[in-house]
């Protein structure tokens, strides 16, 4: 169990995360068993139950989630709760500890609960589709490789949704959830942390990180009645999280588009006017980079262009020392800012104990400083394109038009 | 309730307010600087003359106010370790500025580029075509569109309606003109609310804040008024239908309230409203979840209020399998206007409690409502007080008073379904 004690923020965290490895006949299935654990329990077996005991305990939330990381998915339950020394309430523990023990250990599997939530799954689906920027970044994502976990969609998928049986479901809530990681941050009540010690089998794991390997480009276009366009660029980085010059990646993905005075920002951004927002991600557990932007449908291909050129030249070294040296102070402002964050610091302990790279915020800053131009030229070099995907606003109908 | 902050105000030579909230233990400051004028300000009088305004001029200022010299103040603020951003509402405009450095540099930086005009014909241009881009983001969005939507429907000519980075041809005709007297007659430091939560020493900070805002005197004589048309009762159209390339139904249904006529008013009838949208549209109903298994309701379905001294509406959202349930659902709901139960009304008054207390945590609100206090004339710290003070009684006294009927209905659906209804 890790614990980050201070008395400086109003709420509490609990984290526990148990991973397993990602398999793509599974993965719509665990998203339904995240949707049915969440919201009910056998003690509060409806929504209204739920929602009435919760807020009688100050607003606590207790959420279960699920995220990929490389080959592994994690499902997280976490909660978050009012520190308990700013209740007059002698009824307010023993309810936080029942509202727990209830959310964790006390799901409610049923045909009635797999089929609310086979409908809520679908709903969410629909609605993560109709969004082009995040149509195009996982349609590029799932095209980027072949066999490897990164294509797998985390959301699960559509068409494996009906096929998922409460058999499965159960059994896989008893696979994952064996021993796992365990945080707690805030100003920890004795009787939660006695708890938690009791209850989760806290056994720190570790995943092993797979990198993406070099493929000829894939493309894909798609045509939708929308206002701009969105498109989406996947670089393999040649970099993980563990390797020795992962933190040069890691300035290169901000200094490329994370960062406020981003290369691609400056360049397709404030010199072009081409978009509102362009960005990079970075997905260091499986060596991955992507470029996303949206821009109006004669803009694209300019976009890719201007976005393809920087990424030239910074392979190249030219760009200026100056902008590496406030990309850097930025990165190192936000590792500062870590201490103000239970959450981050939670996320921090995460990678740390999972990657087993234990690195406080000390080392990774004396890291990030050390990066240097040559490095960063480096590391773009290492940069190999996977996959593009546009969507694309239709355009105007010719006869419409015609005078 | 004694909280867990320290709060220093002032107001300055300048006519600037101050307020500087301390969070010790934390490493952050943010500065925020508040604008009285937004989305809503198309119409002014300025020292006895009235002035239009296009829509969208405040929003366009705000993202041309990045400049200080001739140059992206980004630069400036990144070299001392901060990061910025701002935001436009209906109502006022806020940049804001952040570090876990030195923050007397970055407050510095913020004091001069807000209060330092610095547009040119070129700046102007170049803005317009990342502004269009931004119009052309939230136009796509059905949930973006619904709220836009159902705004229009319920108001004629109240500027409430205006989406507030204007229409693509509003975008399109801002001139360098518009920006420049929008700014004169904005973004006087006398009008300004500056608003600080830090770690740092309270009375450091405001001392250092005065010494530096004695370069910017006031220029202005009189205050600047926000004119507001007269606005009917009624809504403009009791229902709207507009297809989007989308394969779900997006339906909402909106409720036009008067204004309220005061801010202690406002404060309380806000909370009032909102605890009874709770209770009728969240899992605290029981009924909630039979909506959502006959496909009525989908994840994500929501309800907003907005009740001030300048306009009030609330509004129920949600995807839907069915959109003509949902609007029964929902006219069933104002109908009926089902006062509240003691067991629900403490369950909600405790959750309000705890969300007042939590955002003691958030630095970015904390500093947000600290200037609309000081703008409308509240103290956002005695909010837990409020809460303490509300009785179910009252509420459901303003429950049987209030008037429901005046309701506007949107729906965005599939391109497909229009076709099939012609």
């Amino acid at each position: 169990m890790h614990k980050i004690s201070t008395d400086k923020f109003m709420e509490n965290i609990l984290s526990m995360r148990w991973n397993m490895d990602l398999n793509p006949d599974d993965i719509t299935a665990m998203n339904l068993l995240s949707a049915m654990l969440n919201g009910r329990s056998e003690k509060y077996p409806t929504r209204q139950e739920w929602s009435q005991a919760t807020s009688r305990a100050y607003g606590l939330k207790a959420v279960w989630r699920l995220f990929t990381m490389c080959d592994q998915v994690v499902l997280e339950f976490r909660v978050r709760w009012l520190n308990s020394a700013w209740m007059d309430d002698e009824e307010y523990i023993p309810l936080l500890l029942d509202l727990i023990d209830q959310a964790a250990f006390h799901p409610v599997f049923s045909e009635k609960n797999l089929e609310q939530a086979k409908m809520l799954h679908k709903q969410r689906l629909m609605q993560l589709r109709q969004d082009p920027d995040w149509l195009a970044l996982s349609r590029a994502l799932q095209i980027c490789q072949k066999d490897h976990p990164i294509t797998i969609p985390a959301s699960g998928t559509l068409e494996q949704a009906d096929g998922v049986t409460l058999e499965q479901v159960k059994s896989l809530f008893e696979k994952v959830t064996k021993q796992g990681n365990l945080y707690l941050a805030g100003d920890i009540e004795p009787e939660v942390e006695a708890y938690c010690k009791e209850h989760f089998d806290a056994q720190p794991s570790h995943v092993s990180l797979l990198g993406v390997s070099e493929q000829p480009v894939r493309e894909e276009k798609e045509e939708k009645d929308i206002s701009q366009s969105s498109l989406a660029m996947i670089y393999a980085t040649g970099t993980l999280s563990t390797d020795e010059d992962y933190f040069s990646s890691f300035v290169l993905c901000s200094l490329l588009g994370q960062s406020s005075v981003s290369l691609l920002f400056e360049e397709v951004r404030e010199k072009h006017s081409l978009c509102y927002s362009i960005s990079t991600s970075s997905v260091a557990s499986c060596g991955v980079m992507a470029v996303s932007t949206a821009a109006a449908r004669e803009n694209i291909d300019q976009a890719r262009e201007l976005i393809e050129q920087i990424i030239e030249q910074v392979k190249e070294g030219q760009f200026e020392q100056e902008t590496l040296d406030l990309v850097k102070r930025e990165i190192l402002d936000n590792l500062s800012s870590q201490a103000d964050s239970a959450s981050s610091m939670i996320e921090q302990a995460f990678l740390n104990e999972i990657l087993d790279r234990p690195l406080s915020v000390e080392e990774m800053k004396r890291e990030v400083a050390a990066v240097t131009k040559e490095d960063i030229a480096k590391s773009a070099r290492k940069l190999k394109l996977l996959s593009v995907v546009e969507i694309l606003s239709r355009e105007e109908d010719a006869d419409e038009t015609a005078c | 309730m004694k909280l867990p902050v320290n709060r220093l105000e002032k107001t300055l030579d300048n006519g600037m307010r101050a307020v500087i909230i301390q969070k010790p233990g934390y490493n952050r400051s943010m500065f925020m600087l508040g604008v009285p004028a937004g989305g809503m300000n198309l119409e002014q009088a300025e020292e006895g003359q009235i002035r239009h305004y296009p829509a969208g001029c405040a929003h366009y200022l705000e993202h041309q106010m990045f400049r200080l010299d001739g140059q992206d103040v980004t630069f400036a603020l990144a070299a001392e370790n901060a990061k910025t951003n701002a935001f436009t509402t209906l109502q006022r405009t806020c940049y804001f500025v952040w570090t876990h450095s030195d923050p007397l540099p970055v407050l510095n930086l913020l004091l001069k580029f807000v209060q330092t005009l610095d547009v040119s014909e070129e700046s102007i241009e170049k803005e317009r075509g990342i502004i269009l881009s931004e119009y052309d983001s939230y136009d796509q969005n059905p949930e973006s569109r619904l709220y836009r939507e159902l705004l229009e429907a319920l108001y004629h000519d109240h500027p409430a309606k205006i989406e507030v980075l204007g229409s693509r041809e509003e975008i399109k005709s801002i001139t360098k003109e518009n920006l420049e007297q929008f700014y004169a007659a904005s973004y006087d430091p006398g009008a300004l609310v500056f608003a600080a939560v830090s770690g740092q020493d309270p009375e450091t900070l405001m001392s250092k804040l005065e010494e530096m805002e004695k370069a910017y005197p006031s220029q202005r004589k009189g205050r600047v008024q926000r004119l507001m048309p007269e606005e009917p009762t009624q809504v403009r159209d009791e229902y709207r239908s507009v297809p989007m390339d989308v394969e779900l139904c997006y339906a909402g249904e909106a409720v036009k309230l008067p204004a309220a006529d005061n801010v202690e008013q406002s404060l309380r009838e806000d909370y009032y409203l909102s605890m009874w949208l709770d209770s009728v549209f969240s899992t605290l109903n029981e009924k909630t979840e039979a909506w959502m298994d006959q496909g009525i309701l989908h994840a994500g379905f929501d309800s907003f209020s907005d009740v001030n001294t300048e306009y009030s509406n609330f509004m129920f959202v949600s995807s839907t399998d069915n959109p003509d349930a949902f609007y029964k659902v929902i006219d069933g709901i104002l109908d009926e206007k089902k006062p509240m139960d003691a067991r629900t009304f403490e369950s909600l008054k405790i959750r309000a409690l705890a969300s007042v207390l939590r955002s003691l945590d958030d630095f970015e609100q904390l500093a947000y409502d600290a200037i609309c206090g000081v703008q409308e004339g509240y103290d956002p710290l005695k909010e837990a007080d409020l809460v303490k003070s509300l009785q179910l009684d009252d509420l459901n006294t303003w429950l049987a008073k209030a008037d429901f009927s005046n309701r506007s209905k949107v729906l965005i659906h599939p391109m497909e379904m229009e076709e099939q209804s012609k």
